[in-house]
């Protein structure tokens, strides 16, 4: 037992000394199975394999390329334009375009750090002319940002199903990716109404029947591509990487034909760093899963959950606890590693206080959703920092309101299950 | 000799890219056009899945190979602010070579299953492939990550880890060619 405390310990030198997170997990991985478990290494490498050669993983790299192919030359101001037409005659009708632009765009792109470069680079100057608080939009796009990964499809919730599904225990993509709408639009409109509570006076723009019609034409086929990759998946025609891969296809044509924002020569280059991406994430992915499989032999997520139970015996202190902790994580981790890492050790846990995988899934992701907002690894602070040339100080006091609504919200989705997966039982 | 591994370093890389890009499209043509037969015509690649996931694996290890040479593997920051500026000049290649050294490990193990899977003759399902084939790249990527990194601790290439994921701060050049 020493022996596998002083390979943690050895882990979290190598992470302070700056050892890539991949090689870390190499290092627990090869050093927990050396001095605990049977010590046949080798089969790290058959857990490894049988850990990718899974048909859910393509998806990551199909919803990668389709976002980006899609992301690509002037669909965020398409989707600007229709949220204005939309949503602008309301009270602080431009930071409500924004709220709405943001939403869409997540629906299209998946990732909160490119939602809020391509939404915000248009909106903030926007914001800015038309009186709106500099501190006020300074939080406010990139806490709308954030809601990148837990609008449908979500990278991380197909990374979550991954490394917390076993046989006995399945966490379906679907049924995650329908659990975060609700959550998603509730923050959403939580965005929405402190909007109009600070700056609702602002001047709105008219409601014009014929601009909306004519955005709703100029925005119809980026529009289509989370109905095209949600309908699919939900209608029963299509897995979710089928649907993924049908978005891909969908999106070239759009981009290459349609808009023509896309020329086809940059295909490769696309293609390319959508493959890059899945790199970065992919010795993760594997040496992660066959840690896990180690743990998950030696019942060490078991034992954990048991020793937690014997010292916290209330699921509302766990939740407590447990949002704390993911708070604290999501500060100094990035969303996908802090996943596949913490994920398989804390659903068991989380389980045998009767929370379902699901609804713990998108508590998850709320949490992590925040820490892109909370200093000092939050990449959205950063990234607003950088591309609203603001000091990162200034972000980082504007985004402070922000992260508290979104822990409001955290914990109603928290305390009220519902919220997560209502929608999910309804279209049962 | 610096020189003529930086230009290896760089032609692995183009050679990467390029399978990337053929085997990523290749991967989503496969599925998209098995289901589009399935919903169309009723019929079925059976081989369609197998293939496109064993594909996978190889973009998947190749493109953990293509992050080291751009930098891209995660890493947490938090040890920048904890080390002096000087200090950091000796962890930084000490990380690296460390991280070398575990990658070659990764990959002894994977030749020695590797091995011992084509000794067993082991073939897949539905493509009757022998499956050591596919494996084949996991001692591969990890032999070319940890020469990556090798080269970075002993200060011959750059392959410096990312805090990053997205690539945020270092958008790929030549996505904007938008007319």
């Amino acid at each position: 037992m020493i022996a596998g405390w002083l390979v943690v310990l050895v882990a979290l030198l190598c992470l302070l000394l700056g050892v890539p997170l991949f090689g870390v997990v190499a290092l627990l991985t090869l050093g927990l199975i050396h001095f605990l478990g049977d010590g046949f290494l080798q089969e790290i490498v058959g857990d490894m394999f049988n850990a990718v050669n899974k048909d859910i993983l393509l998806a990551i790299p199909f919803f990668i390329v389709a976002g980006q192919v899609m992301t690509e030359g002037t669909i965020a101001l398409r989707i600007i334009r229709v949220a204005r037409a939309w949503l602008g005659w309301m009270p602080a009708g431009l930071a409500i375009t924004a709220v709405g632009a943001c939403v869409f765009f997540a629906a299209i792109s998946g990732s909160s750090p490119v939602t809020l470069i391509a939404i915000g680079s248009a909106l903030f100057p926007a914001l800015t002319r038309e009186g709106y608080r500099e501190n006020f939009s300074l939080g406010l796009l990139p806490a709308a940002g954030s809601l990148g990964i837990l609008i449908p499809p979500s990278i991380p919730m197909i990374l979550y199903a991954i490394s917390v599904s076993t046989p006995e225990r399945p966490v379906a993509v679907g049924d995650l990716f329908l659990a975060g709408v609700l959550p998603g639009l509730m923050i959403a409109g939580v965005l929405c109404v402190y909007s109009i509570g600070m700056e609702g006076l602002k001047a709105k723009v008219r409601f014009d029947a014929v601009e909306a019609r004519a955005s709703l034409k100029a925005g119809f086929w980026s529009l289509m591509l989370p109905v095209l990759i949600l309908g699919s998946i939900y209608s029963g025609f299509a897995t979710p990487t089928e649907a993924a891969a049908l978005g891909v296809v969908y999106a070239l044509v759009v981009e290459l034909w349609v808009h023509r924002d896309l020329r086809i020569r940059a295909v490769p280059k696309v293609l390319v760093e959508g493959a890059l991406s899945m790199g970065t994430l992919f010795l993760l992915i594997v040496l992660a899963m066959a840690l896990n499989q180690f743990l998950a032999l030696e019942r060490i997520p078991q034992q954990l959950a048991e020793g937690m139970q014997s010292l916290v015996s209330n699921k509302v202190a766990f939740a407590l606890l447990v949002n704390i902790f993911l708070l604290v994580v999501g500060c100094f981790m990035d969303v996908l590693s802090a996943i596949l890492i913490l994920g398989p050790i804390l659903v068991p846990m989380a389980m045998a206080y009767g929370f379902d995988p699901v609804h713990f899934g998108i508590i998850f992701i709320v949490n992590l959703e925040i820490g892109y907002l909370t200093p000092p690894m939050g990449m959205n602070l950063f990234v607003a920092s950088s591309v609203f040339k603001r000091p990162l100080e200034q972000v980082v006091m504007a985004s402070l309101p922000f992260v508290g609504l979104m822990i409001g919200c955290l914990a109603l989705i928290t305390w009220l299950p519902e919220i997560s997966l209502w929608l999910g039982r309804f279209l049962e | 000799m610096g020189n003529f591994l930086r230009r290896l370093d760089r032609a692995l890389a183009r050679s990467e890219e390029f399978f990337l890009a053929t085997a990523l499209g290749f991967m989503a043509l496969v599925v998209f056009c098995d289901f589009a037969l399935r919903e169309t015509v009723n019929e079925s690649w059976v081989w369609a899945k197998e293939l496109a996931a064993f594909l996978m694996v190889w973009v998947g290890f190749v493109g953990a190979s293509l992050a080291a040479h751009r930098g891209r593997h995660l890493v947490l920051r938090a040890g920048e602010r904890i080390f002096s500026a000087r200090l950091r000049k000796w962890t930084s290649p000490v990380s690296s070579l460390l991280t070398a050294a575990l990658c070659f490990h990764l990959a002894w193990l994977g030749i020695a299953y590797v091995t011992e899977t084509q000794a067993m003759g082991e073939r897949s399902l539905t493509l009757g492939i022998p499956l050591w084939m596919v494996q084949a790249v996991i001692p591969f990527a990890f032999t070319t990550v940890g020469l990556r990194f090798l080269g970075a601790g002993l200060g011959i290439l750059e392959a410096l880890p990312t805090s990053d994921p997205e690539g945020t701060h270092n958008p790929p050049t030549g996505l904007k060619e938008t007319g």
